[in-house]
């Protein structure tokens, strides 16, 4: 008896660490995130209980609503663009380019940038749009196809930048979607095709009817993850646009930043903090409901 | 081919009996490899100083200090960086015995959270209110007594600089105390021209700040700010503040700065006027340790005017002229008199001699700064400098808000510049902002 009662226990032996690490670098910091969001507290002074003051005054602020906005329109893009990129990239690499060796090179250049550090993509495009000293302009200009005087101002104008600064994320995550997608297309058994061609289906029927619902429940797994990224975008766009011009690039994100280390407001800040992981946990939720019926649907 | 079963593993776990007993010993040498058989010396204390990126002669000088009774460990930051570390280190009790940060609200709450060290007994015993620039220690004390020191450089705003070599080539002239209406005119001939009027780079929005600033102590000092600060001016009632936006406003959709300005940085906007795409440049007298190989490698001769002028207006009521940061001891630290010796180190004639180096602006030394030559010539021979130096001083304008109500005031500045928001839209908003805060 006493060997079964200590057999029981090995299991949790070898999750202990991890049940540790998890409490020191999740569960403490989210307990104090929680605690401080019902505070004021400037970083400084010792930290003041005010209830629920911060998320009050959150929901009534225009800035936390236009920051949501924001957030909102750049996970949708994420959501909508990046794996399908991905996806596109893919068939390209699997399919498109036929020798073996320069799909292999294709994959490796593709993947690249997500090797690069977010900031270091954030600043290199934050000079490439330099209307005045960046290699958009060159390059334009070298072709006519710009006035040099009245270079384009993607980074400056409302207009343009949001559109201007999720380029380099498409630039960057697509390569992620590709090889998620490439492994996915390995694991997809030959013999399906191969029973399609004999019955006299094309390479596009076979990608379309085939190929591509198998594929689904990866693009979705894709999109989730893109999904929470988005949501959680932050040093690329900062180190890009710092949240402006004016607010115009300000996600939920960069909110919380500024609220934290410009206007030093750590209590309000862990309170949209707060509020944000919630929506995430919300929207989580929902994708993995979907994801379910996919995956009973498409396998 | 072991045999689990019959004990046939006894081969293996001999095998691992040895790896472990192998690996026990590595670990138990390496617990030991800091041991060493010469009999220990007692180590001196080491004070830990943390400061914003010193130019190559400050940072040798600092790094060159010598005591017998304890060493110093000298750290630097970007100033935004220093600016988030001195915080997060404060709260978290992990701060380094000497500090800088930024005079206004910031350093304040310092001061108020205890988090700063009295200094009144250490300036009296070295002398240390001779030797810094007085009218900046109010901004250090609070309740009469003194916490931090101004030991770093007096960067002057309310200026403009512009490519002489340009402007004489192509017979522009620009007087001395341009108006909003001449910069506008010479903005427009300076394209035709094909370059770039003004450098500006407003990503982080304080350079726009620092304009309104410019503007606001035209016809106004210090008690304009502290009436806004204490709610007696409302900025939405206020026509000095709607007087300082329009002039910004037409500045910005006049077309008077460089494309770009919104989404570029100032480290950009100096590029931009040292590389020749722009013809003129506004920013503050610090650029010029940002010239690549210093200020002789410039390729053309560069002069000074004062900042862009409402109409009526020449000379100003008072300057954004300070010192950029408050030096101070933590009130934790164990070791307050050997921070006292280095503090005084910092504020010797050697290192003013080290900073004027480096910076070639006004050092924290008002002795220093009578006696040499301390200026850029070409920046010295300008009245607008001149004059500058003569006027009361206020410190730089997005340190004297409260941070939220400076960032409402940046946004709506950097709104008004591109015409995404009306005059009396902007002062609402920041109205709205600055009465929450004295809530």
């Amino acid at each position: 008896m006493k060997k079964k009662g200590v057999k029981a226990v090995i299991p949790y032996l070898y999750f202990l660490p991890m049940a540790i690490l998890l409490a020191i670098f999740v569960v403490y910091p989210l307990y104090s995130l929680v605690a401080t969001s019902f505070t004021k507290w400037d970083g400084l002074s010792a930290k003041e209980f005010i209830g629920m003051k911060n998320y009050v005054k959150a929901f009534h602020s225009e800035k936390f609503w236009y920051s949501m906005k924001l957030t909102f329109v750049w996970t949708l893009l994420s959501i909508l663009i990046l794996q399908p990129v991905g996806v596109l990239l893919s068939v390209i690499v699997e399919y498109v380019v036929k020798r073996r060796r320069a799909s292999g090179v294709m994959r490796v250049l593709f993947f690249l940038p997500m090797l690069m550090s977010m900031v270091a993509i954030g600043l290199l495009w934050q000079l490439i749009y330099n209307p005045s000293l960046g290699l958009l302009t060159s390059v334009l200009s070298k072709l006519n196809l710009i006035d040099i005087m009245n270079p384009p101002n993607l980074l400056g104008s409302r207009s343009t930048v949001l559109a201007a600064a999720f380029i380099p994320t498409i630039w960057q995550w697509s390569g992620f979607g590709m090889i998620l997608t490439s492994a996915a297309m390995m694991s997809i058994p030959s013999e399906l095709t191969e029973a399609a061609a004999i019955d006299g289906a094309g390479k596009f029927s076979q990608f379309f009817r085939i190929t591509l619902p198998l594929l689904m429940p990866t693009i979705f797994l894709g999109m989730t993850i893109n999904m929470i990224g988005a949501f959680k975008g932050f040093d690329m766009l900062y180190a890009m646009t710092a949240g402006g011009p004016a607010n115009y690039t300000t996600l939920t994100s960069i909110f919380i930043y500024k609220l934290s280390f410009t206007e030093n407001k750590f209590g309000y800040a862990c309170a949209v903090s707060v509020i944000l992981i919630l929506i995430v946990i919300v929207f989580t939720t929902i994708f993995n409901a979907a994801g379910r019926k996919i995956d009973e649907r498409f396998t | 081919m072991l045999d689990f079963k019959k004990g046939g593993n006894s081969m293996f776990m001999k095998k691992r009996k040895l790896l472990a007993a192998a690996l026990a010993g590595v670990l138990g040498v390496s617990c030991f490899t800091g041991c060493s058989s010469e009999p220990k010396t007692e180590e001196k204390p080491v004070i830990t100083v943390w400061c914003e990126s010193a130019n190559e002669p400050m940072s040798k000088f600092m790094e060159a200090f010598k005591s017998d009774d304890f060493d110093v460990d000298v750290v630097y930051y970007s100033s935004e960086d220093l600016k988030n570390q001195v915080r997060i280190a404060l709260a978290s009790g992990e701060a380094p015995d000497i500090m800088a940060a930024n005079t206004g609200e910031f350093f304040n709450s310092i001061m108020t959270a205890g988090q700063a060290l009295k200094l009144d007994d250490y300036a009296e015993e070295y002398g240390w209110k001779d030797k810094v620039e007085e009218s900046y220690l109010n901004s250090m004390s609070k309740d009469g007594a003194l916490y931090g020191l101004p030991l770093q450089t007096q960067s002057a705003w309310g200026l403009m600089f512009y490519n002489k070599d340009f402007f004489d080539e192509n017979n522009l002239e620009i007087s001395m105390y341009p108006t909003v209406a001449e910069i506008t005119d010479l903005s427009g001939k300076i394209k035709e021209l094909g370059k770039q009027p003004i450098a500006l780079g407003n990503m982080d929005m304080w350079p726009g700040m620092l304009l309104f600033g410019d503007f606001l102590t035209q016809e106004n000092g210090q008690e304009m700010i502290d009436a806004l600060n204490d709610g007696s001016e409302a900025w939405d009632d206020s026509e000095t503040v709607k007087k300082c936006l329009e002039n910004i406003a037409k500045l910005g959709q006049n077309g008077c700065f460089q494309t770009g300005f919104e989404a570029q940085d100032h480290s950009a906007a100096i590029e931009s006027f040292v590389n020749g795409t722009s013809a003129m440049m506004y920013m503050g007298t610090w650029w010029l340790t940002y010239v690549d190989g210093g200020i002789e490698n410039l390729d053309f001769e560069y002069a000074t005017v004062a900042s862009p002028r409402m109409e009526g207006v020449e000379v100003s009521n008072s300057v954004q002229i300070w010192c950029n940061q408050a030096t101070f001891v933590n009130a934790d630290t164990e070791y307050a008199d050997f921070c006292a010796q280095y503090i005084d180190y910092l504020a010797s004639d050697e290192a003013a001699q080290a900073q004027y180096e480096g910076a070639m602006q006004p050092t924290f030394s008002p002795d220093y700064n009578d006696n040499k030559l301390v200026i850029d010539p070409q920046l010295a021979d300008s009245e607008a400098f001149e004059t500058d130096y003569t006027l009361p001083r206020v410190n730089y304008m997005d340190w004297n808000f409260a941070t939220s109500v400076t960032e409402a005031v940046e946004i709506e500045i950097s709104k008004l510049m591109v015409g995404d928001t009306t005059i009396d839209e902007a002062v609402k908003e920041i109205q709205a902002v600055a009465a929450e805060e004295m809530e």
